[in-house]
Parts: structure tokens; sequence; C-alpha cells
């Protein structure tokens, strides 16, 4: 047990009263990551000035003033998001000694209730991966077995949780980022309704995809770092207008009488024993009060193709941006400009981002264009129509976040289509830009952590975590933690 | 069917921008063939007369108005830059026109 | 075999804004390089565009008042490119929805008048400026994101004369909406040029040359015509037009072909997923399209109508806005119109045209013209001596009755002083007397000129007229005496 097993409002509540000073937190994660991190791998980058931050919140509260909602909390920062005054690698060697000159939106928020910052997650180059193998610096293992890997992209994210680095952790979510690392860690991991949380400060990946989520140990805590994330924000004009209503405070709400949708394929050609434990966990939900159908969506087996295809695209041009020119790596003994562009961007990018800029390029060039990037978008309003049915009758649609637990490093890595199928249950959230969450279900025989996804239609992110509240408080599969 | 060939796959690895090794250019025409015709599958769906989505929610975009805002100052900026020059971001030299 | 020449303009004009299209850095010309930059416009990672509203309002009123339909839903698409003038390595541009289309703009060349079709008008924003030096290549990414549109004619064009007076119209219409300073000069107003040639009474296009680098409206006429000189020339010995970007060569005055691309540009347009497809609301064009001032069409009408002015001269002097809005100011400060209008057209343009500058390079102001216009109308000063008093006022900027007053050049109206003159030249004179006398008048002109010489110009032309005649009617007096 340590201080970080508390739930976070109670480490507040502690911290604001003075029984336990941000000094000791800050202390204790240093201590934590001084002692697993070399076997976990989640940190790219430390905060050196953590303590003097620590120190300066105790000053705050020592002059009487107000202190915010995440006072004195450490937080850990996916490395694809800008922290001012560290880098922001995108675990690329193309951003190898990149500093932004800005905070991120969501940073600025976490700042301004002053949370503390512990350092900058490992991920998959550019958020490009679901094993957090692709990072061009190092490895992240997952805390439950360092022969697996802790899912991908915010693998780095989820391990820090899970590994008690950090009390919370940002990540990104664009086709599962979030969720399926939080499934493979134990955790949950929260991907609320696109535009929900700002980007701006956020590498895009996937600009139409891209989402911010939260990983943290429990659901509760998720909805209380989340209140303090959501919001407009004029800097981004795909976020959303509308302040979304405080859900932390609504969670223990009733969810009697709710109505679960369950699609068929979510339960085909996957794990038995992610199967097993699914099926355990849908019985819990009956036992709840929720209604569980199973029900079939037409087009949902062409969500991962779709997906491919359309964030391909889009990361194709979102990282035509790096050139060597303004900024990043520019290779020595360059003649001429158009060296210049193929010498920095194939030493910079490594080769699943080639991969992907490959495809996106080949997908929206003449006369492949109505073909594949078109036609993708028109299967995404499929998807959407598909899934906007389903939320005329039901509340909810659940099954599990990944198909199987976590796998072994290098298993996958060469195989893209197997990698990108892990993507399977977790692209159509994406898709549709519906909120969507992961919650601990259970262990499989080998102890690895297995996790159900809750979804909800657009903007009723309070409502799935209110779900996955009940179902977190009926099941307490959260407190098991790793050995390490 | 689109038939992925190495000519395909030099001729987009220029329009990326990406130079790849021959064994790479076979690795790549590996992979696309096989991600290519997995997507393919996108061919079985009915699309007819269906709009495509843009953007996943509905937004109605709010614009800025024309005001005037210093930011950083033009050597922080710079300061990133692999290679600068009185004021300017330098390049190697650009051929011809 | 007769050949007749086809061309379509593609115009860019950078719009009046104080920002950039999708930041808050400044747009003014002429500053430090890199000066006007930001994270957004340098397109580091994380940074999302905001759309300058009063841009999207300038591209709707250039829309408007060159005859647009405004595509109500529209949006922007990613145009990509690498050239290191190009942070994102895509252009922010509009590919199938244009806010503005099926335009036009009315031309009159040789008397004969024509409407001018504008395929498309859409935003988009600049590129950044490259500088060549021996040690590299260097980037100003100040002019990068400032916003642009985009005016493409349909090929209605048949000549390079044609295309300028095209340029002319468009530059005034833009000008009087208020959208851009579309100065050529500064590169605010740019423009290619697609030329082909074809057999005179054949309706399909031949292959067209895309020209470039044209910086004034003289090099487009001419680059123009050259361009579609030599296409008739390498047809006429049999060859074919190879379809290439040229440049114009403005000292030689030929255009040159440039590099050629080994293969076509795929510019990969997608719609920008970073912003949202928008749309322009209804009660917003109505707003804009109501604050649309009166356009050089209109104007010149109201020159015709109004104050009975040629249509030749009221095109003459709404051609550009600047010179328009001067002749309104003098006539405003009083004085004949169709004088004002003469000197506006024979001096003031003159004047200009022969020093290469424009009304906002002088220091005259209208005030000064409508007071040169009211001396010569009160007889102060006669039309001869304010053409002297002109040259002093345009370059120095003095007003013109201190001139009169300091060169000493006040008008004679002393009766008796001239007829001591008359008479004198009278009596020097006899044969152009004895000519009057037989009936030549034209002889009297030749009296008067004497006068006017004597006065070194200053006597009132009129009173020595006057005095002139009565003194030759004397003499004839005389002549048919006893
Ligand atoms: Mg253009
Ligand atoms: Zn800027």
């Amino acid at each position: 047990m340590t201080l970080f097993d508390e739930r976070i409002p109670e480490l507040v509540r502690r911290m604001k009263d003075g029984e336990l000073s941000p000094v000791e937190l800050a202390e204790e994660a240093i201590r934590r990551i001084e002692d697993v991190d070399t076997r976990v791998g989640s940190f790219l980058e430390r905060n050196d000035a953590l303590l003097q931050s620590a120190e300066q919140l105790l000053d705050k509260r020592n002059r009487g003033e107000a202190l915010g909602a995440l006072y004195g909390l450490p937080a850990g920062i996916k490395d694809n998001i800008a922290v001012k005054g560290m880098k922001l690698t995108c675990a690329s060697r193309m951003l190898a000694d990149y500093r932004p000159l800005d905070d991120a939106v969501v940073i600025e928020r976490l700042r301004a209730e002053d949370a503390l910052f512990v350092g900058k997650l490992n991920l998959d180059e550019f958020a490009m991966g679901s094993s957090t193998e692709t990072s061009a610096f190092q490895k992240t293992r997952n805390p439950w077995n360092p022969e697996t890997v802790p899912g991908g992209s915010s693998g780095g994210s989820a391990a820090a949780v899970a590994a008690r680095e950090v009390v919370f952790a940002l990540g990104t979510d664009s086709g599962g980022s979030v969720r399926q690392p939080a499934s493979f860690t134990g955790i949950v991991g929260f991907k609320p309704t696109y535009g929900r949380i700002p980007r701006t400060g956020v590498v895009a990946f996937a600009s139409s995809f891209d989402t911010v989520g939260v990983l943290a140990k429990t659901v509760d805590d998720a909805a209380y770092v989340y209140d303090q994330l959501h919001g407009y924000d004029e800097r981004d004009t795909t976020s959303l207008p509308r302040d979304a209503e405080a859900t932390f405070a609504t969670l223990g709400q009733d969810v009697r009488g709710l109505r679960a949708a369950v699609p068929e394929e979510w339960l085909e050609n996957i794990d038995p024993e992610v199967k097993a434990r699914i099926e355990e966990a849908l019985g819990v939900m009956e036992g709840l009060g929720i209604g569980v159908d199973v029900v079939r969506l037409p087009h949902l087996s062409y969500a991962e193709a779709a997906y491919t295809i359309l964030a391909s695209a889009e990361a194709a041009s979102n990282l035509a941006r790096f050139d060597g020119v303004r900024y990043g790596f520019r290779p020595e003994g360059i003649a001429d400009i158009d060296e210049l562009y193929t010498r920095a961007r194939s030493a910079g990018f490594g080769w699943e981002v080639k991969r992907r800029l490959m495809l996106g390029t080949f997908a929206l060039s003449a006369g492949r264009y109505e073909d594949f990037y078109l036609k993708a978008q028109k299967v995404r309003t499929r998807i959407r129509e598909d899934l906007a049915r389903v939320f005329a009758d039901y509340d909810l649609i659940v099954g599990p976040t990944a198909p199987t637990p976590a796998f072994h490093f290098k298993e996958r890595l060469d195989d893209p289509l197997k990698m990108y199928q892990n993507d399977r249950f977790t692209v159509p959230a994406n898709l549709a830009g519906l909120p969507a969450i992961s919650v601990p279900a259970g262990f499989s025989g080998s102890g690895l952590p297995i996790g159900l996804q809750i979804m909800g239609d657009a903007t009723d992110d309070a409502r799935v975590l209110q779900v996955a509240y009940a179902f977190q408080e009926a099941t307490l599969h959260h407190v098991r933690r790793p050995a390490l | 069917m689109i038939a992925v060939t190495e000519d395909m796959v030099r001729e987009i690895a220029q329009a990326a921008a990406i130079t790849l090794t021959p064994e790479e250019t076979a690795h790549m025409l590996r992979d696309m063939q096989e991600i290519v015709q997995f997507v393919e599958r996108l061919k079985a769906v009915d699309t007819e007369g269906v709009q495509p989505t843009i953007h996943p929610v509905a937004l109605v975009l709010a614009m800025r108005d024309d005001v005037p805002a210093q930011g950083h100052p033009r050597e922080a900026l710079l300061a990133l830059a692999p290679d600068a020059e009185g004021g300017y971001f330098r390049v190697p030299s650009v051929l011809g026109e | 075999m007769t050949y007749e020449t086809v061309v379509g303009l593609e115009v860019h004009v950078e719009l009046a804004t104080k920002t950039k299209l999708f930041c808050e850095c400044r747009t003014d010309f002429g500053a430090e390089p890199n000066a006007n930059t930001c994270p957004i416009c340098l397109a580091h990672p994380g940074t999302l565009p905001r759309l300058n509203e009063e841009a999207v309002a300038l591209a709707i009123k250039a829309a408007l008042s060159l005859g647009c339909e405004i595509t109500r839903e529209t949006k922007f698409d990613r145009k990509h490119y690498f050239y290191p003038d190009l942070p994102k390595a895509y252009q922010m541009s509009q590919f199938d929805r244009p806010i503005g289309q099926n335009g036009f703009v009315e031309i009159e060349v040789d008397g004969e008048k024509k409407r001018i079709r504008i395929e498309r008008l859409h935003l988009e924003e600049d590129a950044g400026k490259l500088v060549h030096t021996p040690a590299g290549t260097l980037v100003d990414f100040n002019r990068g994101g400032v916003p642009l549109i985009e005016i493409v004619s349909a090929p209605d064009l048949r000549s390079g004369k044609e295309a300028r007076a095209y340029l002319e119209k468009l530059r005034a219409i833009l000008a009087y909406a208020g959208v851009s300073d579309v100065r050529m000069e500064e590169g605010s107003l740019r423009c290619d040029a697609n030329v082909s040639v074809r057999p005179l009474g054949e309706t399909r296009f031949g292959t067209k040359t895309e020209i470039k680098n044209m910086n004034s409206l003289s090099s487009v006429e001419k680059a123009i015509e050259y361009e579609a000189a030599r296409q008739v020339e390498v047809l006429a010995q049999g060859g074919t037009i190879r379809q290439e970007t040229r440049r114009f060569d403005e000292a030689r005055r030929v255009t040159v072909a440039m590099r050629a691309k080994e293969t076509a540009a795929d510019y990969r347009y997608f719609p920008d997923p970073d912003m949202v497809p928008f749309t322009i609301p209804e009660a917003w064009i109505d707003e804009i399209r109501a604050s649309i001032p009166e356009l050089p069409d209109e104007r010149r009408g109201r020159y015709i109508e109004q104050w009975g002015l040629s249509p030749y001269d009221a095109g003459v002097l709404t051609l550009e806005k600047d010179v328009s809005d001067f002749f309104e100011a003098t006539v405003a400060a009083g004085g004949d119109v169709k004088t004002i209008a003469n000197w506006m057209m024979v001096e003031v343009l003159g004047y200009l045209n022969k020093h290469q500058k424009t009304i906002r390079d002088v220091p005259m102001t209208p005030a000064h013209l409508a007071q040169l216009v009211r001396l010569i109308e009160d007889g102060t000063i006669s039309g001869r001596i304010a053409k002297t008093v002109f040259q002093e006022m345009i370059e120095s900027g003095a007003d013109p009755k201190s001139i009169v007053e300091a060169k000493g050049l006040l008008q004679i109206q002393d009766v008796s002083l001239l007829e001591e003159v008359v008479s004198r030249v009278v009596e020097a004179h006899p044969q152009s007397v004895a000519d009057y006398l037989a009936g030549k008048e034209r002889a009297l002109g030749h009296l008067v000129g004497q006068v006017m010489k004597e006065t070194k110009g200053k006597a009132n032309p009129k009173l020595v007229n006057d005095l002139l005649q009565k003194a030759l009617e004397a003499k004839r007096a005389d002549h048919a005496g006893p």
C-alpha cells in the first residue's frame, strides 16, 4: 500500500487540510519511479523541478491562498502533449530535442488546479501503435508481466498509473489508445466525447479522431480529473461549445432501468478468457438492474478498415510538416532541399509511422481517393448511422475493450493487420466521436487484466462514468495491484 | 482489386518525401499489399447516396476577430530551428526556379 | 492561317486584414524577417487553425462585387506539396466549395464591350518568401498565412490587351470594394496567365502554357502577346506546344520555360479535419452586400448621367479608385466639373504617367486643384499661366494662390495699360491689320498672340480680344471714312 493507492479526492482533502504535504507526495513519486521505473520504463523525461513545484504549492497553502481541485497531485503526461519547459518528443527521433513554447490547454487547466507534473510518458511513435513498441526510445513493460506489452499507444501513461508512479496520467485516444492500455494494465481509461477536451497543444495524429483521455486507478478518480479538463477553448474550434456538467458528483446515481446493447460480433473471435470475463461482467450489469441485449450492427465489422484508411490519411497530412526546416531533426551534410526532406523524414520516422504515411498518401492520391479515402468516409457515416440506431433504443453499448489480454513483445509488431485488429472494439467510438471507458473486469488465468468497455451516445459522458462506477463498486476488480 | 506494385510504392514514397532502401521497398510492398487488401473489404459496403463524414460531431465553426496579438519573440522561434541566419530560417539551396 | 489567342487569368489578391488567416500575427508589409510569425503559422506540432472572420467577410465582399454566387455550405481543404516556404507542407485552400462561383467582369477594349466570366473565387493562405544566397536559401514566413483570394477567370480573353483591361477592371473593383490595396509592386496582387492559340473558327482549345512572374499590368500584356506569337510560330513551323510553366523575363521581354517537373503534381486535396465545414448565413451575406460601396461601373454611369462627362472620360477617371476619389474631392471643393475633369485627364494623369507615379505619391491636394481651376475661372490667371502654376503645385504641394503671388503671375486686368500695348501692336503689324480688315478673321489670333507675348502671357486673353477688336473696328471706320 502506497499513498498512491488512495483515491484522488481523499488525497486532495488531506493535503488541503494539511494532514499531508504536496512535497511528501512528490517525494513518493520520485521514490516510486526510482524503485520501479527501470523495470517499467514509463518515463521519457522527468521533471527536475518537481520538488520545487511541490514546495511552491506548500507555500501557497501557507499563504492562505485558494487551492485548486488537483492540489498537489503528481500527474504523468503522455509525451505527445505539450508541457512548457519539457521536451515534446512523441517518442520520435524527429522531435527528440523539440521543446514547445506553450502549454497545451489541458496542461494549463491542470496547472490552474495546482497539479504537479512528474514527467513525460512513453508512447508509440506519434501515437501510432497498440503496444508502445514503436517508440524510438525505449520499451515500456506491463507492470503485471514484464514479458508483455502495456498496450498502446498510451502505454507509458497506463503503466505509470498501474505501477503507482503517478496518481493519474493523461493519454490520447484516436482508435483506442487510452482504453486498450488501461485494459492491458488493469486500470481505468476514459475517452470522452470527441471535442469535450480541447486538443490545442496535443500533437495531431488523426485530427478527427484524436481525443485526450484520462488514465487512473478508478472510475471516480478518472471522473474527478476529467471534470477539470472538459469545456470549450477558443483555440480549438473543434472543441464542444457547451460545457458539460460535472460528472464526479453524479457517480453513485442509480443505474437501474438502463438498457445496454452488446454487438454480436464483439463476442466472436475473441480470446476465451476475455469472453468469459465479459460474460461475467454482463451478468453483473444485469444484477445492477441494467437490461442487456445482444444486437447486430451490420457495418461494425468494417470499422477497422475505415479507421485504418482515414486515420492514416489524416496522419500523412498532419505529419507532412516535419521537414527539418523550422524545428526538429535535420541530418548532417545535406546537399539540396529535396534531400533535406527525404533524409530528415527517412531517418526521423520509424517503420510504423512510414507505413501509415505510405498508406495515407496512397489513399489520398489521384485515382485512389474515391475508392479509398472517400469510400472510408462514407462507411464512417454508415457506422455512425448504425450506432445512432442502437442508441435510439439503448443507453449503452458494452463489450470487451480488446479481443485479448496483453500480448508478448514482438508478437505482433511485424504483422500490421494483427496489430491493427487490436483496435477492433475501440475504433467505433472514435469513428463516431462517442464517449467510452475501459474498466477492470477481472483477470486471465495467467494473471493478466481484462477490461470491460462501456460506450455511450455523444455527450453522455456522465452516464458512461456512472455505469462504470456502479460496475466497479459491484466487482472491486480494481483493488488488485501488480506485484512489481 | 488494386494490385500494389513496387513502382507504386516508389511513387508514393516520393510523394510522402520518404526514401526507402531496396530491402525496405520490398518490405513496404508486402505490408502495403496486405493492408490494401484488408481495407478493400470496404467495397462490399453499399454507400449509394451516403454523405461522407468529415468530422464526427456536429459543430458550428467559431471564427476569430481580426485583432493582432504579439506572441513569442522571433528569437525564441528561430532558436528551435536546426539552422537560422540573420532573422531567417535557413535551408540548403533550393535549385532552379 | 489566322490564329486566335485564348487566355484565362488566375489572380491572387491579398486581403486587407490586420491579421493572418489562421493566427493573430500581423500582416503588415515590410516587417523584419519572421517578425510576424508564431507557432501556428510556423506549423508547430499541436497548433490548430483559428479562422479570421474578417478574411471570410472580405472574400464574400469581393465575390459579391464580382457578381458571384456565394457558396453557402463551404469548407477548407488541404493542398499538399513540399516546399520550404510552406510550413505545414499543405496549403489551406478551398477545393470543391469555393466561397464564390460564376461571377463576371465587364471590360471595354477599342470601344467594344465584353463580359469576362469568373469561374471561381476562393480563400486560401499565402506562402512565405525565399531569399537565395550563396550560403543557402533563407526563409521569411511573414507572408506565410496571410489571407488571399484566388480569382479564376474563364478562358474568355482573346489578347494581351483584353487581359490587361480585365486586370485593370478587376483591380478597380477590388479597390473600390475595399477588400485589398491591390498593389502589384508589393505583391498584394499577383497574376498567372494560361495562354493557348487555335486556328480562328476552331472551338476546341489548343494546348496551354502557364505564364508566371508578371509584375506589372504592362508585363502581363507583353508576356501574353509574346507567348501567343511564340506558340503561333511553333505551330507554323509544324511543331507542337508543350504544356509547361513559363516565366516572363522582364528585361528581355520573352517567356522562358521553367524547369519541368518529372511527374504531374498530385496535391491530394482533402477536407481539413482540424476545422469543421461551415455555413455562411444569409443574413451575413445581406449585411455584407449592403456595405459594398459604389463600384467603378456605377460611378462611371454617374459621371456620365449627372455630370455629363463623355463615356471615355468617365471611364478613364474611374479606372483607379484613388484617382476617382481625388477627382470627386476636387469637384466637392468647388469649380466647374468639366474643367476639373479636363485638368484631371490632361494634366494630372499626364504628369503621373510621365513620372510613373500614383496620385498618392504627389503632395498636391484636391483643394489646391479646385483653387487653381477657380483662379482661371475668375480671370486671375490665364489657362497658360495655370499650367506653369500646376507644375509647381503638383511637385511642391504649395497652394496655387501663393505660387501666383510669389512668382508675380497675376493676370493683367488694367484696361488702360493693355490699350497701350494693343495700339502698339496694331501699329507694328500693318499686314495683319490689313488681312483682318480684308475679312481674314485668323489674323486676329496672330495679333492676340503678339499682345500676350508683350505681356509675358499675363494679360487677360478675353480683355485683349475685346480691346483688339475695338481697335481694329476703329481702323475699319477710318478706312471707310471720307
Ligand atoms: Mg492558389
Ligand atoms: Zn502566426
